[in-house]
């Protein structure tokens, strides 16, 4: 197996290529730390310095004109960035800069965080990365003593904490049970070991069976309980519905999914709540979010093998009640964000023709949806959505060209704009030389750009 | 001729990257070219969203090719980078060939992998970054497809390079 030099490639990538002038500590203290990045998009499968699959993260910094007007730019992490799922966007030490959270799953790193001399390759074990806003600094979280559960194959942050899924971690008697891991921190520095929920955990309710995956999608938000603790709603969409109790084998409503929601998340014994959308092949729980609109909050959860999200309601003080199921295309629910008012659904093997995907806004409180269509045959429009305060949508459509490609779309209506490596404005991932010819393996390659969004 | 008119666009596209990458003025993007490839896009082994896929990242053929551990004086490896994915909850046995070339004329050449190993197994969330495939051929056939069947009982891929 291959081992790469994260620290080589690094240096090459921050003294040659990479145009962004600040230094490692900028924002950590003193100053006015520079808060420009806006949205981010990954290529979890692009080719960087002749490797395959290191992948890349851009960040979208809006320019004074406002969006869409954006300058793209490769973002250096200390370890390759290959996301699975969305990437986390939130000011997690509140210091006014927005910091982005990347889960690697299918990446190892080496263990030794008292040096700068990470080396990383192809593997099971997974890592995340803390991209701190306003500088470069970068904190590297793993599962400890938990190997190949595809640990970063979802993430979400909150003031002063990370969540991050590994859903292929093993329970004694149940592989892919799948885990969570709630990390606390203290301004930039980890405070203590993280802790580890799984559906055997107090307080969760369900038990831990084979195949549940547990962990595949995660959102922190404030939904139940004291509203002034984060909750956690986690999804485990390849549960089956088959009644209370420990089951190993097949039975009941196949891969149907759940939703659990761990209530006051950080307490000594959080809360656990399970909700369900029975369907065979749903996968309830495949994607979930949370928002806020006019002090009540929201969590959505989808059902992309069903076509169906269902929308929950949380007003202060009330916990967490469904509120409406929403049907739409095929895999209707394979993404979700929660923008201003709206619960945004993406449905990337939807649309006409099939493949072509869709997008759905739908105001939270009710009302009629807006679809917006985006996507060329076998385009996968809508494979990851989000969006910003200031009403714009990110749609990824990574199967668009060669490259894949993100739009940037205002949520009240109007032209798209799009975005891809390569199109005169997107730089493409850096070769093994900025100079010299290359050839096809030599090159620097874009594939999946707009597979992961944040 | 659709092949040249193919290359003319991807030149094209190229030469206006490298010239306004060194501009740090913000436009407006133009819209993504028109798909004359299946390179770098996701290509499903199974009906689901969640099914195993391919990605054929790039091709490059005029490598060396050696026969009987000689370099053959009429002959070419193309060289295939290719990415595959398992999303979901089952174990993906894949069949023991990867799928032929089809060049130009309509032939077909066999597929050997790099490492000379049977293909990988996907483990459900299994990535495999990169799987590196080689075909030999003449050296003025020019590769124009892939076509088999990766999983066994899936369905036959044609992936157009």
């Amino acid at each position: 197996m291959r081992i790469h030099r994260a620290l080589a490639a690094g240096a090459v990538l921050g003294g040659m290529l990479l145009p962004i002038p600040a230094p490692a500590s900028a924002s950590a203290s003193g100053g006015t730390p520079a808060c420009a990045m806006e949205l981010v998009v990954a290529d979890p499968n692009a080719q960087q310095y002749g490797s395959a699959g290191l992948g890349a993260v851009y960040s979208l910094e809006a320019t004074g004109d406002g969006l869409p007007r954006v300058r793209p730019r490769l973002i250096q992490a200390r370890l390759p960035t290959t996301p699975a799922g969305p990437i986390a966007r939130y000011d997690i030490d509140g210091d006014g800069c927005t910091d982005f959270v990347v889960g690697s799953p299918q990446m190892i790193a080496s263990e030794r965080t008292d040096v700068p001399d990470y080396t990383y390759s192809p593997g099971d074990d997974g890592y995340a990365q803390i991209i701190w806003g306003g500088g470069h600094e970068v904190t590297v979280l793993r599962a400890p003593g938990h190997p190949q559960g595809h640990f970063g194959w979802s993430v979400s942050a909150w003031s002063g904490m990370v969540a991050i899924g590994a859903p292929h971690e093993d329970s004694p008697g149940a592989p892919d049970s799948g885990a969570v891991y709630l990390f606390r921190l203290s301004g930039r520095r980890l405070a203590g070991t993280p802790r580890r929920f799984t559906q055997d955990s107090p307080g969760v309710q369900g038990n831990s069976e084979p195949g549940d995956m547990f962990g595949w999608s995660l959102s922190l938000g404030r939904l139940a309980g004291d509203t002034r603790v984060a909750d956690l709603a986690v999804g485990a969409p390849y549960e089956n519905d088959d009644g209370s109790g420990a089951q190993t084998g097949p039975g009941g409503v196949p891969h149907s999914g759940a939703v659990t929601v761990l209530s006051d998340v950080t307490s000594p014994a959080p809360r656990g709540e399970q909700f369900r959308l029975s369907s065979p092949g749903g996968r309830y729980g495949y994607a979930v979010a949370t928002g806020e609109w006019r002090g009540v909050a929201y969590l959505a959860a989808g059902a992309p093998g069903a076509g169906q999200v269902q929308l929950f309601r949380a007003p202060p003080g009330g916990g967490v009640r469904p509120f409406r199921v929403l049907k739409g295309d095929a895999s209707h629910g394979f993404s979700l964000g929660v923008v201003g008012g709206d619960l945004v659904v993406g449905a990337p093997y939807g649309g006409v023709p099939s493949g072509s995907g869709l997008v759905t806004t739908v105001p939270l409180e009710g009302g009629a949806g807006k679809v917006i269509r985006g996507g060329g045959p076998g385009d996968h429009f809508g494979w990851a959505v989000t969006g910003t305060d200031s009403g714009w949508l990110l749609v990824g459509a990574p199967d668009r060209g060669t490259t894949g490609a993100a739009a940037l779309i205002p949520l009240g209506g109007g032209e798209m704009t799009w975005l891809a490596p390569g199109d005169g404005y997107v730089p493409p991932p850096p070769g093994v030389s900025p100079t010299r010819r290359l050839r096809p393996h030599e090159a620097g390659t874009a594939l999946d750009f707009g597979a992961s969004v944040g | 001729m659709v092949c040249l008119a193919a290359v003319v666009v991807t030149s094209l596209v190229v030469v206006g990257a490298m010239a306004v990458t060194r501009s740090d003025v913000p436009r407006r993007p133009r819209p993504a070219a028109a798909q004359v490839t299946d390179l770098g896009r996701r290509i499903p082994l199974g009906p689901d969203f969640d099914a195993p896929w391919m990605i054929i990242q790039t091709h490059g053929c005029g490598y060396p090719n050696y026969v009987g551990g000689f370099r053959h004086p009429d002959r070419q490896t193309c060289r295939m980078i290719v990415l595959l994915g398992n999303p979901g909850p089952a174990t993906i046995h894949l069949t023991e060939r990867f799928p032929e070339l089809i060049d130009d004329t309509g032939g077909g050449h066999d597929a050997v992998l790099q490492t000379a190993e049977p293909l990988p197994t996907l483990f459900p969330g299994r990535r495999v970054a990169p799987l590196i495939v080689k075909y030999g051929m003449p050296k003025e056939r020019r590769p124009v497809r892939l076509e088999g069947r990766l999983v066994p009982g899936g369905p036959v891929v044609r992936v157009l390079l």
